[in-house]
């Protein structure tokens, strides 16, 4: 399949006619590593070729994760960790019409237990003398949920994503210009991952743990816990909204300053708040970037840290311990260096996230290191 | 719809009415500081594709450009 699609990308490539607008060929790699035993290397490689001078292109992308993990939320499970690769190509398509800017996606996933298939178009016009442009995409995501170690054919689970988007990018002026875009996802079918199982409490053992001034946590949960350990479960259904704001104003003598937010909600009842603010000062040749961004979301209507069972021993029909529908905040900072060089640009980035969990039964905080270097090649 | 994101959606169109009309247009002349390359909106789709994937595995949100993509590639 990989190979089907470099082929296909190389004939857009070659076919193309020559254009105004640069064609490009980039490679990037991000790094990330964190105190919770995660390892993952992500390289790619993309390459544009214009079709016009209006924001037609062809590209096509090729992107690989390498992960080790041995986090406490894979140890808990009694595994030792795992190593594991997951292969991405995708390609799009897009051709200036007038005053419309069709485009068209296709994307492929892979990995020993998840395969995913997206098809994604979008439509946009320009109005007002180019000072507003209006865009709408739709997107379809069918992926296969397996296990490691078994054959699709043997066990397997299907999950299917729709995301409609519509978007309204305004120039505000001669130094401003801003974008705002609401999106609606619609997700039917299995969300749970198939390795997790959780763990159960005596209500009673917990309120003595309380009354000692005890939690229950990661170190000892497994002293504690009921010897029943269902696997994960969450509904087969889940419909998410988000709201964004993105401003972006020119400031001489400094740069650009950029502001993002982010409210979303789902029918899970997760809320969340992203807030992402960038500057990016031109020195000389170079050009550093200094950005942050600060997430911070509510749990779920059906997370707990420790789930009991009742005194009829009828166990909770929602039960997840998935770390991403709990109550953390978590901030991400870092710095980018660009350097032109010719035809070539060279960018390297680095920084930190910091994550506190308000109330996961693993894990209280994590902290990771991430960084992203890359050069792009313009002809 | 429930009514939250009914309410976020009449806020958002409220937001565009309101600030569209309001805008000139801006003339080629004036959009020296609009071109240069800080000032885009989307500066790089790749590298901005490839951090996103790394943000979406590990914030519970997804929407406004932050979209999960397809399979993991977490944990």
């Amino acid at each position: 399949m990989r190979l089907q699609l470099i082929v296909v990308a190389a004939a857009l490539l070659a076919a193309a006619p020559a254009a105004a607008e640069p064609n490009t060929l980039s490679f990037d790699t991000l790094f990330y590593s964190d105190n919770d035993n995660v390892l993952v290397v992500s390289p790619q490689v993309a390459a544009h070729r214009a079709l016009d001078d209006a924001g037609g292109e062809a590209s096509a992308r090729v992107a690989v994760d390498i992960i080790s993990a041995a986090s406490v939320d894979v140890v808990s499970q009694a595994t030792s960790g795992f190593t594991e690769v997951r292969k991405e190509a995708a390609l799009s398509g897009s051709l200036r019409i007038g005053e419309l800017l069709p485009a068209v996606r296709y994307r492929f996933s892979d990995e020993p237990d998840y395969r995913s298939h997206g098809f994604g178009v979008t439509l946009s016009r320009d109005f007002a003398g180019h000072d507003s442009t209006l865009a709408v995409s739709f997107d379809v995501g069918l992926d296969t949920v397996g296990r490691t170690g078994t054959a699709f054919s043997a066990w397997s689970r299907h999950l299917n994503t729709h995301t409609g988007e519509v978007g309204l990018t305004q120039v505000l002026g001669p130094r401003t210009v801003i974008r705002g875009s609401y999106s609606l996802t619609l997700q039917d079918g299995y969300m749970e991952k198939p390795y997790r199982y959780v763990p159960l409490f005596d209500a009673a053992v917990l309120a003595d743990l309380d009354r000692a001034g005890m939690t229950v946590g990661g170190d000892d949960f497994d002293t504690y816990r009921l010897p029943e350990r269902p696997p994960e479960e969450v509904p087969d259904r889940r419909v998410r909204h988000a709201l964004s704001l993105r401003a972006l104003r020119f400031i001489p003598a400094i740069g650009a300053a950029q502001l993002d937010y982010r409210f979303y909600l789902d029918s899970w009842g997760v809320q969340a708040h992203t807030v992402d603010a960038a500057i990016k000062i031109p020195i000389g040749r170079f050009r550093l970037d200094v950005e942050d961004r600060l997430h911070y979301q509510l749990a779920a209507d059906f997370w707990a840290r420790a789930y009991t069972v009742d005194s009829d021993g009828v166990i909770p029909t929602w039960r997840t311990v998935d770390r991403e529908l709990g109550t953390y905040a978590q901030d991400t900072a870092f710095v980018r260096l660009q350097r032109p060089f010719g035809d070539f640009l060279v960018y390297a980035m680095g920084g930190t996230m910091i994550t506190r969990y308000d109330d996961f039964l693993y894990l209280d905080w994590r902290l990771a290191l991430v960084s992203e270097a890359g050069v792009r090649w313009d002809w | 719809m429930t009514a939250a994101p009914r309410r976020l959606l009449v806020a958002l169109l409220a937001a565009i009415a309101t600030t569209a009309p309001a805008c000139a247009t801006t003339r080629p002349y004036q959009r020296e500081a609009l071109a240069r390359p800080e000032m885009a909106l989307e500066p790089d789709g790749d590298e901005a594709a490839l951090r996103q994937h790394f943000l979406g595995t590990r914030e519970g949100a997804i929407g406004g450009g932050g979209g999960e993509g397809g399979g993991c590639g977490c944990n």
